[in-house]
C-alpha cells in the first residue's frame, strides 16, 4: 500500500533477540527516530530514538546495509538493506558515522600520545636523564658485571694482548689520565684486543677496550693517550651504563607501543635516537679528554693529529660557508642528507678538530717515554706482519735529502732475515728467500750481503727481471751508481716497460746528473702504468733540477690526483709555489702535506719536517 | 557457491544460507588508516583499529541474509594485553635479558627459574587459544543472540599440553588424532544461543591421506640430508697447510644447500595442503547445529594459493595489510561453507552465560590466530 511517504518506508527484518528468529517488518526515518511497523500497517508499533542508535559496524559513505541495535540495552535488532536508508540515517544519526565513530575511537590513543610527549617535554626542559640516573643508582658491582658481558660480547674469541711491559707501560698511561680525570673516580681497567679495527669503545663499569689497529695507527703516544682520555671521559659520565639502559628501555617501550607486532620501522627509530645520544655523549667526552691531558700534562695535539689522519678531508676542506651560496658547488639533497649530522654517531670530524685545535698551549711532558711506547706498540706482537709469499715490489727511494738507514731498525727486517735464512739453510736455491732477505738486508744497510744474495738469485734464474731491478736498487742504495745502472739495464732489457726497473734506472741517472735520459725513463714508466705514483715525484724532481718548475708542478699535482695522501708531493709544490711567489697556495701545500700520513711513503718525514719549518719561517704558528 | 556480484539495492541475493557480501571499500584503506593512526598514537590506537576490522569482517558475513555482528571494544583487547604484558611478557623479559646483565650470565637458579617459565608459557598456549576463541565468540551475535564457547580453559590447556608433548614421542603420528580431540573439545562446547554445536568426527578417514604425509615428510628429509651431505663431502679441504683443516664452504654450495631445503620444504607444503584441505572439509561435514549440518568445498589448489598470497600480503607489508589477509581467509571459507537442513530459529534461544570482562591478551600478546 503505498502512502505520501512512501519514499520513506523500507523493508526491513527486526530480531526480538529472546529467539533467533526475526520477522519482516516497515521502517521509516521519522521526526525523532526510526518508526517501526509491520508491513503494510499505518502506524508504527516501536520507535527506536536516533540517539539511542548503535550499528554493528561503523557507517560509512557507500554502505548498502545497516544493522542496528539499540545502547540503552535489549538484544533487538533491526537490519535494513537499502543503501538510500543508510545513508538519510547518517543524516540523522551523525553519530553512527565512520567518522565519528573513529574520531572517538582514537582519543584514548591521542591521550596517551599527549602523556608522553608532556612527560618527554618536562624530563628535556628539567635536563631530566632518566637513563644517566638509574645508571647512577646501580652499585659498582652491577656496572662492573655488565661490563664484562659487554667485553666479552665484543671482543668474541679474538686474543687480549698482555705481554707484560706493554701492560706495564699501558696502566702507567691509564693511572696517569685517570688521576687526572677525577680524584675518586672508579678503577678504569685497559684491554688491548688483537683486531685490525682501528677503535676503541667504553663499555660499563671503567671498562675500556683498545684496538691493536688503533695502537699501531698512532705514530706518537701522544696521540694514544688522547683516544684513552676520551674513552675515560666517557667512563667517568657513566655513557656505556646509560646507554645500555636507554637501549633497553627504549626496546621494551617498542614493544608495548607496537603491541608485539614490531617492525623494521621501530628498529630504525630507535636507532637514530640512540645515535643523538651518542653525539652528546661524545662531545662530552671530547671535552673531558682536553680536560684530563691538560691536567695530566700532556699536550692535545696528538688528539688532534690522530683526527685529521683519520679524516684528512676535515683539515683540507674549504668551510661550507663558502660554498653555501653558490648553486653550482652547493651539495645536493641527498649529499647534505649524508652528510648531515642525522646520519652520525660522532659529530663531524672538523667540528672536533676546531675544538681540539683552539686549546691554548700549555706545559707538556710526553705521554709515554720511548721504551714504553715501543712496548706499547708491540704488545700484540711486532708492527707489522710479513708479507705474503710474493717478493716485495721494489720501492725505489725518492727523497732529495736521504736519511741515514734507522739507527734501531724495526724488527720486522731482523725476522724476515731470520725467516729466510732458515729456509735457505734446507732449500740453499730457494730464489725467492734470497730475494727477501736481499731486501732486508738492503733495508738495514747491509748492502754487500744484500748485492751477494742478489747476483747468486740471478744466477739461478738470469731471465727474471725483477732479480735484476732488485740488485738495481740495492746498488743505488749503496751509491753505487755505474753498477745500478748496468743491473738496471738488464732488467730493461729483459722486459722494456719494467715499471720498477725504468722508475730506478730514472733515479740513478738523475743521481748521475743525466736529467735527460732521466725523464726518458721515467716518462716510458709512466706508459707503461699511469697509476704508479711515485715517478711522478721523481719526474718532478728531475725536472726541478732542470728548472722547469711548471712541468714539476704538473707531474705533482697529478701526484697528488693519484694519492691525496703523499705528504712529499704537496711539500715539494709547496716549495714550488713559494718559490713562484705564490704564498696561499704554498701555504695549503704545506698544510696538505702535514695532514698527510708521516709513514705512508719513505719520504713523509722528510715532507713534514720542511712544511712544518717552512711554515713557521712564513711566520704561521701552530702549524 | 559463491555470491554473485550484485549491484541491487535489495536485500542481496544469496543463493546458500550463509554467503560473504563484501563491504563497500574493502579493507584496503580501512588497513592504511588503521597503521597510521597506530603509528601516530604510539601502537595505542591498534586495539581500536582490530575491533573495526573484526566489526567489518563480521558484517560481510550473511546467514539466512542477515549480518553477523562482532560486539568487542577496543578497551576490551586493551585491557587483556595489558594485563598479559605486565604479567608475564615484563618479567620474562626482565629475566631473559636484564638479570644477566644485573647478574651475570649464570645467576642463582637461572636455569631453574627460565625453564620454569618457559613450561609456563608453553603450557599457556591452549589457555590462550582457548580464552581468545571465548572472547570472538562471546562478542558474536546474529540476530542478537549470542554465540559462546563453554568448557573449561583450564582442560582444554591441560589437554592441548599433553597431546603436544606426545607429537615428539610419536614422530608427529599422533597429529589427526589430536586435532580431531582438540576440535572435539572445542566444538562440542560452542554455543550459538543456548544449544550447542556437535562434533561427530574421529580420526580415522583422516589417517587414509596423513599417511601419506608422514611417509613422504620422512622421505623428503631423509633425501634432503643426503643430498646436503653429498654437496659437503665434495668440499676440498683448504689449500693452505697453515691454517687447521677446515672445509672451504663457497657460495655456489651454499646456494645448492639452500636450494634443496627450499625444495624440500616446497614439496612438503603441497603434500601438507592436500591432506589439510581433506581435514577442514571433513572437519565441517562432521559439524552440526541442531538440524543442520555444514558442508565445506576447499580444494588444494585454492588452498595453496590463499595461504601463499597471504604470506606475501603479510610480510611484505610489515603486517600493515593483515587485515586484507584476515579478510580474503574467512572470505575463503564462507564462500566454500554452505549449511544442509533446516533450522528451527524460534527454538534457539538467547545465551545466558555472562560475559568475559576483558578480551584476548594472551592471544593478543602472542599473535594467537586461527586459520
Amino acid at each position: 500500500m503505498s502512502t505520501a511517504s512512501d519514499l520513506n518506508r523500507f523493508a526491513a527484518r527486526l530480531g526480538d533477540g529472546r529467539t533467533a528468529a526475526s520477522q519482516p517488518v516497515e521502517v521509516r526515518l521519522g521526526e525523532q527516530g526510526i518508526e517501526i511497523g509491520g508491513p503494510g500497517e499505518r502506524r508504527a508499533a516501536l520507535t527506536w530514538p536516533y540517539e539511542d542508535l548503535r550499528s554493528a559496524t561503523p557507517v560509512v559513505s557507500g554502505a548498502r546495509d545497516v544493522l542496528l541495535s539499540r545502547q540503552s540495552g535489549g538484544a533487538e535488532t533491526l537490519y535494513v538493506a537499502d543503501p538510500d536508508f543508510a545513508r538519510t540515517l547518517v543524516d540523522r544519526a551523525r553519530h553512527l558515522g565512520a567518522g565519528r565513530q573513529r574520531l572517538s575511537s582514537l582519543r584514548p590513543g591521542l591521550a596517551v600520545l599527549a602523556t608522553v610527549v608532556a612527560v618527554f617535554g618536562l624530563a628535556s626542559y628539567l635536563e631530566f636523564r632518566p637513563a644517566q640516573a638509574i645508571a647512577r643508582l646501580m652499585p659498582q658491582q652491577t656496572r662492573e658485571a655488565m661490563g664484562h658481558t659487554v667485553v666479552a660480547q665484543l671482543t668474541g674469541t679474538m686474543r687480549r694482548c698482555e705481554a707484560p711491559a706493554g701492560r706495564a707501560a699501558l696502566d702507567k698511561l691509564t693511572n696517569r689520565l685517570v688521576k687526572a680525570g677525577s680524584d675518586e673516580a672508579a678503577p678504569v681497567r685497559v684491554v688491548l684486543v688483537d683486531w685490525q679495527l682501528v677503535n676503541a669503545f667504553a663499555a660499563p663499569g671503567g671498562q675500556i677496550i683498545m684496538t691493536r689497529g688503533l695502537v699501531q695507527k698512532a705514530t706518537s703516544p701522544d696521540e694514544v693517550a688522547g683516544v684513552l682520555a676520551h674513552e675515560i671521559g666517557h667512563t667517568l659520565e657513566l655513557h656505556p651504563e646509560a646507554g645500555l639502559v636507554r637501549a633497553l628501555g627504549l626496546t621494551a617501550a617498542a614493544q608495548v607501543i607496537f603491541a608485539g607486532s614490531t617492525g623494521t620501522a621501530t628498529n630504525i627509530g630507535i636507532l637514530l635516537t640512540q645515535l643523538r645520544y651518542t653525539r652528546v655523549a661524545e662531545r662530552e667526552a671530547d671535552a673531558h679528554a682536553l680536560r684530563i691531558l691538560k691536567i695530566a700534562g700532556i699536550s692535545a695535539k696528538g688528539f688532534g693529529d690522530f683526527f685529521e689522519r683519520l679524516d684528512p678531508k676535515a683539515a683540507t676542506t674549504e668551510p661550507a660557508a663558502d660554498k653555501k651560496d653558490d648553486p653550482k658547488t652547493s651539495p645536493g639533497f641527498a649529499k647534505r642528507i649524508f652528510e648531515s649530522d642525522i646520519l652520525r654517531s660522532h659529530p663531524q670530524t672538523k667540528a672536533r678538530l676546531e675544538a681540539v685545535r683552539k686549546q691554548p698551549a700549555y706545559a707538556a711532558t710526553p705521554a709515554l717515554d720511548e721504551a714504553e711506547w715501543r712496548a706499547l706498540r708491540e704488545m700484540c706482537g711486532p708492527s707489522f706482519s710479513p708479507p705474503a709469499v710474493q717478493p716485495r715490489p721494489q720501492l725505489p727511494p725518492p727523497r732529495p735529502q736521504a736519511p741515514p738507514p734507522q739507527a734501531g731498525a724495526p724488527t720486522d727486517a731482523d725476522r724476515q732475515i731470520a725467516d729466510a735464512t732458515r729456509i735457505l739453510d734446507q732449500r740453499p736455491n730457494d730464489v725467492d728467500a734470497l730475494q727477501r732477505r736481499a731486501m732486508a738486508y738492503n733495508q738495514k744497510g747491509r748492502h754487500a750481503e744484500a748485492v751477494a744474495d742478489l747476483t747468486k738469485a740471478t744466477a739461478l734464474r738470469p731471465n727474471d727481471p725483477n732479480l735484476h731491478s732488485a740488485r738495481g736498487g740495492v746498488h743505488y742504495s749503496a751509491r753505487q751508481y755505474e753498477l745500478a745502472l748496468a743491473a738496471y739495464g738488464e732488467a730493461i732489457r729483459l722486459e722494456p716497460n719494467h715499471v720498477f726497473a725504468r722508475n730506478g734506472r730514472g733515479n740513478t741517472q738523475r743521481a748521475l746528473k743525466q736529467l735527460e735520459p732521466a725523464v726518458a725513463d721515467f716518462s716510458a714508466a709512466i706508459a707503461a702504468r699511469p697509476s704508479y705514483v711515485l715517478t711522478y715525484f721523481n719526474r718532478a724532481l728531475t725536472f726541478v733540477d732542470m728548472g722547469r718548475d711548471d712541468d714539476a708542478i704538473s707531474d705533482l699535482t697529478t701526484a697528488i690526483g693519484i694519492d691525496r695522501e703523499y705528504a712529499a708531493a704537496y711539500a715539494q709544490r709547496g716549495i714550488l709555489n713559494q718559490r713562484k711567489g705564490l704564498r696561499d697556495e704554498a701555504v695549503k701545500d704545506y698544510r696538505a702535506a702535514l695532514a698527510a700520513p708521516a709513514t705512508k711513503y719513505g719520504s713523509g718525514g722528510w715532507a713534514h719536517r720542511v712544511a712544518r719549518e717552512r711554515l713557521t719561517a712564513l711566520g704561521i704558528a701552530n702549524p | 557457491m559463491t555470491l554473485a556480484q550484485s549491484a541491487a539495492a535489495e536485500l542481496p541475493a544469496t543463493t546458500g544460507r550463509i554467503a560473504w557480501v563484501h563491504p563497500p571499500g574493502g579493507f584496503l584503506g580501512l588497513s592504511l588508516l588503521n597503521g597510521l593512526l597506530r603509528i601516530l598514537t604510539l601502537g595505542v590506537y591498534h586495539f581500536w583499529g582490530k575491533t573495526e576490522v573484526r566489526q567489518r569482517i563480521w558484517s560481510a558475513v550473511r546467514i539466512d541474509g542477515e549480518p553477523i555482528e562482532y560486539r568487542g571494544t577496543g578497551w576490551e583487547l586493551f585491557r587483556g594485553f595489558l594485563i598479559v604484558f605486565f604479567l608475564i611478557l615484563l618479567p620474562l623479559g626482565f629475566i631473559t635479558f636484564i638479570a644477566p646483565l644485573l647478574w651475570g650470565q649464570q645467576w642463582a637458579g637461572r636455569a631453574g627459574i627460565e625453564s620454569l617459565l618457559w613450561i609456563a608459557l608453553f603450557s599457556l598456549w591452549g589457555l590462550g587459544i582457548h580464552r581468545a576463541r571465548r572472547y570472538r565468540l562471546s562478542r558474536t551475535r546474529w540476530r542478537g543472540i549470542r554465540a559462546g564457547q563453554g568448557g573449561s580453559s583450564g582442560r582444554f590447556a591441560w589437554t592441548y599440553l599433553w597431546t603436544t608433548l606426545l607429537i615428539p614421542l610419536t614422530f608427529g603420528w599422533i597429529l589427526p588424532w589430536r586435532a580431531a580431540k582438540l576440535q572435539r573439545a572445542l566444538f562440542n562446547d560452542t554455543h550459538f544461543g543456548d544449544k550447542a554445536f556437535a562434533f561427530h568426527g574421529g580420526s580415522g578417514p583422516l589417517y587414509k591421506r596423513f599417511w601419506l604425509v608422514w611417509v613422504s615428510g620422512v622421505i623428503l628429509l631423509l633425501a634432503a640430508a643426503a643430498g646436503i651431505g653429498a654437496v659437503v663431502g665434495t668440499l676440498v679441504p683448504m689449500g693452505n697447510p697453515s691454517t687447521t683443516g677446515g672445509l672451504k664452504m663457497t657460495w655456489d654450495r651454499i646456494a645448492i644447500i639452500v636450494a634443496i631445503v627450499f625444495t624440500a620444504l616446497l614439496i612438503f607444503a603441497m603434500i601438507r595442503a592436500w591432506y589439510s584441505s581433506r581435514m577442514f572439509n571433513y572437519f565441517a561435514s562432521e559439524t552440526t547445529y541442531r538440524g543442520a549440518r555444514f558442508h565445506l568445498a576447499t580444494t588444494v589448489p585454492s588452498l595453496v594459493w590463499l595461504v601463499a598470497t597471504n604470506y606475501l600480503i603479510r610480510t611484505l607489508s610489515l603486517t600493515i595489510l593483515s587485515p586484507i589477509a584476515e579478510a580474503r581467509a574467512t572470505r575463503y571459507i564462507i564462500d566454500r561453507l554452505a549449511i544442509e537442513g533446516e533450522t528451527d530459529w524460534p527454538s534457539v534461544n538467547q545465551n545466558p552465560d555472562a560475559l568475559m570482562a576483558s578480551g584476548e591478551g594472551l592471544a593478543e600478546a602472542f599473535n594467537v590466530d586461527g586459520f
